[in-house]
């Protein structure tokens, strides 16, 4: 199978995650933090270790403000209600993904007070426009750092300076770009970053985190055992532990360090050369075929390896349906969990069909993706309806078929 | 004759893996050990050092910028 939905979880993973997962699974799966016992202490320094490469992918100089979490949603939830109360003021952005859109909406009905800066038909946020919505009650700026749908970089330097002018903190939604673009946490002087670690971190499903500045403090959202002040009736007032209750996804998180240095050892900035490349090369490749229409824009500098792309006239879904049944290529189809964004592009309801490359794309897998699209739109101009006679990429054993 | 030992305790279980790999990369002898139950009723982990490299350990944490809550 071709793979071009690395937006959505990365595959495949490095070598090296798998074979980390399989050793703690196998050996290193007891509690840690609880129990005193060695596979009990294995696990601990199996979730210290990762915790620390995790560290040093995003410079960050004090890892015990990583918080562990099963997903970028939960990190994003946790910063989000964690920190805002009744009456507070939240700016955020209309290219935002429901994991950020929902949280706040269920907080605006708390007594929350969002308010979103309308992005360009391009998905552009301007730290201007960001900047003037800021009140004398904007306890949050919260936006992505790429949008999900046509991968549009933020500009988070500038947004993150003229908060701090004003001493607003920033969230920042990393779920397209933490391990792809370079993300330098203490230069930046980020003060909330979430992550999922499925995607760009090549972890498994299941891992993700949430950095917290020592600037930043939350209330716990989760609560419960900690293996740590035992003793107490509540969440311990030290991190990691105050925001990580019940037992960790030890195996997780441990094939989630693997691929934090695995980026490390690769290197950030070759990872983002190659998906440029294959961006540049797929994006090329589809303006194209007649009746393709690609959003977002044309700066590759300016955009994550992410593709949204309608062909006139056809249904993303049945776009979408094809590629995988006679191409063998998978990709999204629809709005992508974050229907603003398509108001904003002007997609909306349909949605597009995106195609996201990784780091383990080749430049013939995206040759092919372009060719597949290219006898689609045909199909759709020759009235044809008919299977294409292309061969079908045999799909691993016990997979479908 | 039964060897003696000093227990470091710290505030979280990051912190005892800290001081832990602080003290192997200065090859220290340590071992990550349950805290004793007459040390604290909590159910976390310290590590344990020769009574001789108190000091030593000591400093080397203080160096690595770890502080303990004491030591035992």
């Amino acid at each position: 199978m071709i793979y071009l939905d690395n937006a959505a979880t990365s595959h495949p993973k490095p070598e090296s995650v798998y074979k980390r997962i399989d050793f703690v699974l196998r050996n290193a799966s007891a509690n840690p933090g609880r129990s005193g016992h060695r596979m009990a202490i294995e696990a601990n320094r199996v979730i210290f270790e990762s915790r620390e490469s995790v560290a040093r992918l995003f410079n960050i100089k004090r890892p015990e403000r990583i918080i562990f979490t099963c997903n970028a949603t939960a990190a994003l939830n946790l910063a989000l209600k964690g920190l805002l109360q009744p009456g507070d003021h939240c700016v955020t952005s209309d290219m935002e993904h429901n994991s950020m859109v929902r949280p706040l909406k269920f907080l605006s009905q708390q007594g929350v007070n969002v308010h979103r800066v309308q992005a360009s038909r391009e998905g552009s946020l301007d730290p201007d426009e960001v900047s003037s919505a800021i009140t004398c009650e904007t306890r949050l700026i919260a936006v992505t750092h790429a949008s999900n749908v046509i991968g549009t970089i933020t500009p988070i330097d500038a947004i993150i300076r003229a908060a701090h002018n004003k001493e607003v903190p920033v969230l920042i939604d990393a779920a397209q770009t933490a391990g792809s673009v370079p993300i330098d946490v203490e230069a930046l002087d980020v003060d909330m970053l979430a992550c999922p670690g499925h995607k760009g971190l090549f972890g498994p499903q299941g891992t993700g985190f949430l950095y917290v500045s020592p600037k930043i403090n939350l209330n716990p959202t989760v609560f419960g055992g900690t293996g740590s002040r035992s003793d107490l009736d509540r969440m311990p007032d030290f991190l990691p532990d105050r925001y990580e209750a019940g037992t960790l996804n030890t195996p997780g998180i441990a094939g989630l360090g693997a691929g934090a240095e695995f980026i490390s050892s690769e290197g950030v900035d070759a990872i983002r050369a190659h998906e440029k490349h294959m961006l540049s090369r797929l994006i090329d490749g589809l303006l194209r075929v007649l009746g393709v229409r690609v959003y977002g824009t044309g700066d590759i500098e300016r955009r994550a390896a992410v593709v949204s792309f309608t062909i006139e006239g056809m249904d993303p879904a049945v776009i979408g349906d094809r590629l995988d049944t006679d191409f063998g290529i998978g990709v999204r189809v629809g709005i992508h969990c974050a229907p603003d964004a398509h108001k904003v592009i002007g997609s909306y309801p349909k949605g597009t069909v995106r195609m996201s490359p990784g780091y383990f794309t080749t430049p013939e897998d995206i040759d092919r993706a372009i060719e597949a699209v290219g006898v689609i739109a045909a199909d759709r101009d020759n009235r044809r309806h008919v299977p294409v006679s292309a061969p079908r990429p045999a799909l691993p054993r016990g997979w479908g078929e | 004759m039964e060897e003696q030992y000093k227990i470091f305790v710290f505030k979280s279980t990051y912190l005892t893996f800290k001081a832990e790999r602080a003290l192997k990369g200065a090859h220290v002898s340590c071992k990550v050990v349950t805290k004793p139950r007459d040390i604290s009723s909590d159910c976390g982990l310290a590590i344990r050092v020769g009574a001789s490299d108190e000091q030593t350990a000591s400093k080397i944490m203080g160096d690595s910028g770890i502080t303990s809550l004491g030591v035992w």
